[in-house]
């Protein structure tokens, strides 16, 4: 963290801290005047409940969940596209769920007229989900297929065009071992450098 | 500082919890976002509050007549697409919830507890402000308008405060090109050391379960993961976008499945907030005995429907655009609002204030500074889209201008007081 060489610790890093610090806390102290101006003291509890509530929500209740999906999700003997596929349709599907769901509960309350809530949030949020189960099955078998076809391919053009059963692993590309990073001197041929990507000497931005 | 358990048990939580999507370039793409879409939020919803609520020395622009509709649409779709994004960044950093000493410091305790306030009350922002447009006060134990206006200013205040205590990591991982570098030669994230002594119990063997599960891979896999979390993200954005803004994006509309609101329901084919009858004006709206009053200091003219409809009509095409996010764009005729405070000889600078025969509500009373009285698209409307106006738009006449939330289109009139 402490590089004192760094230019991130010049001085116009650091004004731009301490004006940015300063604009925070003197809108935060408005905040908290207005505060005092807007809500009335009868509402604090109901106020406090709402802000230790969501802490209570969020940080409990659904991290909990998404850490506990993870968990069974690391268990399961499935290729890591198949899991990005499952995680993303359960976080797309939840969130949906997290905002719809409301709305279904207030419809089948009452509003004050049809043309509030007119849709059956309910039954559509259904719809939603089966679509988003079916998409994420598709894309399963779409990355099955493409990730079969991939090593097909690698495995032929391996055979033709790398120099030495050295540098050619031919099935599972090799994993990121820094160790070995240091001793090893960097690959040469970049189309069997695409085999070895994992390896921090030849990695390029992938994000 | 803490107790040796405690520090362990934190430890190992946060080893636990290391994910390749959980890293600081993750926290910084994703915070960016959220904190433009904050921006945007608090940009638009002060603009909005301010049309309602103006300070003295305040002028609003009336035109183009869409200006409301798309800064209070932009409000609400922003709104919706903060939930994926806080969520998203929450998940990158919760790591850091479960820091070992818990407080290091006075100031490690000061931002700790500035996080805590500004992660509470972004969440708390949110949701109300997403409940509000479900009209779902029941769960409100507060003012919504008041708490919603409060905590803007505590989370713009916070999100400032969070970019200058940050600043240093989020220039170092600004870049793509940069934040690739830093990820691969330090470990910024959650450091992978064993911990020195076992956790024993209940917490030990969930920990070395969690340990044994084979973990999420690095290398290659770990930047799959990482583009697919933000995926997700954009996923989940995009998906909210789509079915929720057809409320107040025309094109959108075939799309919608859950948005509050869609246009081209309701009566004469445009929602109704209030409608005459909760509204409590079935009765004096739709009396034989009806009249405007217009005042102004002495002078003082009544109009029936009938002597107003005679008076020199015109049409304008303009959006009834609802602070909770809806609007819609309608036909409306009527006569000039100037040219009926110019019977009474209303000066050229002259506000108004507006009175509804709906009693005993926060919009019986409504003031239109001079800007808006003077402008073309200002009506008295006494027609929607060809027909009289349906009961439940305000019969016998109502307010149309442009460019204020509908809650200022003050329907079924009773009189305009011309104040100097």
């Amino acid at each position: 963290m402490n590089r004192s060489s760094s230019p991130l610790h010049s001085t116009p890093l650091r004004r731009t801290r301490l004006l940015l610090g300063g604009l925070g806390i003197a809108l935060v102290v408005l905040g908290a005047v207005l505060f005092i101006q807007q809500i009335p003291a009868i509402r604090y509890p109901g106020v406090a409940g709402w802000l230790l509530g969501a802490l209570v929500v969020h940080d409990g209740i659904i991290a909990a969940a998404v850490l506990g999906v993870g968990l069974l999700l690391r268990l399961a003997p499935w290729s890591a596209a198949t899991k990005a596929i499952v995680s993303g349709a359960a976080v797309v599907g939840g969130i949906m769920a997290l905002i719809v769901l409301p709305a279904a509960w207030k419809d089948a309350i009452g509003t004050a007229n049809p043309t509030v809530l007119p849709f059956d949030y309910l039954g559509n949020l259904v719809w939603f989900e089966l679509g988003v189960v079916l998409v994420a099955v598709v894309a399963v078998i779409a990355a099955r297929n493409v990730t079969a076809r991939r090593s097909a391919t690698r495995r032929r053009s391996a055979r033709t065009t790398c120099p030495g059963p050295a540098q050619r692993p031919p099935r599972r590309p090799a994993r990121c071992r820094r160790r070995a990073a240091s001793a090893a001197s960097p690959p040469s041929d970049l189309r069997c450098a695409v085999d070895q990507a994992d390896d921090p000497r030849c990695r390029r931005p992938t994000w | 500082m803490a107790a040796p358990g405690l520090h362990e048990i934190l430890h190992r939580t946060r080893t636990a919890l290391a994910t390749p999507s959980r890293n600081p370039r993750t926290a910084v793409v994703l915070g960016r976002l959220l904190g433009a879409a904050f921006i945007v939020c608090f940009l638009t919803g002060l603009y909005s509050h301010f049309l309602q609520d103006p300070l003295p020395w305040m002028v609003f622009p009336t035109r183009p007549v869409w200006l409301y509709q798309a800064t209070q649409g932009t409000h609400i779709i922003t709104g919706i697409v903060c939930f994926p994004l806080l969520l998203g960044k929450l998940y990158a950093v919760f790591p850091e919830l479960f820091q070992s000493p818990p407080v290091r410091s006075v100031p490690h305790f000061l931002e700790r507890a500035s996080i805590a306030v500004f992660v509470s009350a972004s969440l708390v922002e949110i949701t109300i402000g997403l409940l509000n447009t479900y009209q779902f006060y029941a769960l409100f134990p507060f003012s919504f308008r008041r708490l919603h206006f409060v905590l803007s200013f505590v989370i713009v205040g916070s999100l400032a405060l969070h970019i200058a205590i940050k600043l240093p990591v989020i220039t170092r991982y600004w870049r793509r090109r940069d934040a690739m570098v830093e990820l691969a030669t330090e470990s910024e994230t959650v450091p992978v050391a064993e911990p020195s002594r076992a956790v024993r119990g209940m917490t030990g063997t969930l920990f070395a379960w969690i340990d044994r599960v084979p973990s999420q891979p690095s290398g290659t896999a770990a930047a799959t993961s990482r583009r697919s979390f933000f995926s997700t993200i954009g996923l989940a954005a995009g998906a909210l976008v789509v079915l929720t803004a057809g409320q107040s994006i025309p094109f959108l509309r075939p799309f919608t499945l859950f948005a509050p609101r869609l246009p081209g329901t309701g009566p004469q084919d445009l929602p109704v907030n209030h409608t005459a009858s909760s509204a409590g004006v079935l009765e004096t709206a739709a009396a034989e005995d009806w009249v405007l009053t217009v005042r102004y200091g002495e002078t003082s003219r009544t109009f029936t429907r009938a002597e107003l409809a005679a008076l020199p009509q015109v049409e304008e095409v303009i959006p009834l655009a609802c602070v909770e996010g809806w609007s819609q764009s309608a036909r409306w005729r009527g006569l000039r609002m100037r040219d009926l405070v110019d019977r009474v000889g209303a000066p050229e600078h002259a506000t108004i204030r507006v009175r509804s025969l709906q009693e005993r509500s926060a919009y019986t009373v409504m003031i239109m500074p001079r800007e808006f009285v003077r402008d073309d698209a200002t009506l008295i409307a006494l027609e929607l889209n060809g027909q009289i106006l349906d009961l439940d738009h305000g019969y016998p006449a109502r307010i149309i201008c442009s460019s204020r939330p509908g809650v200022l289109q003050t329907k079924w009139l009773t009189s305009i007081e011309v104040l100097a």
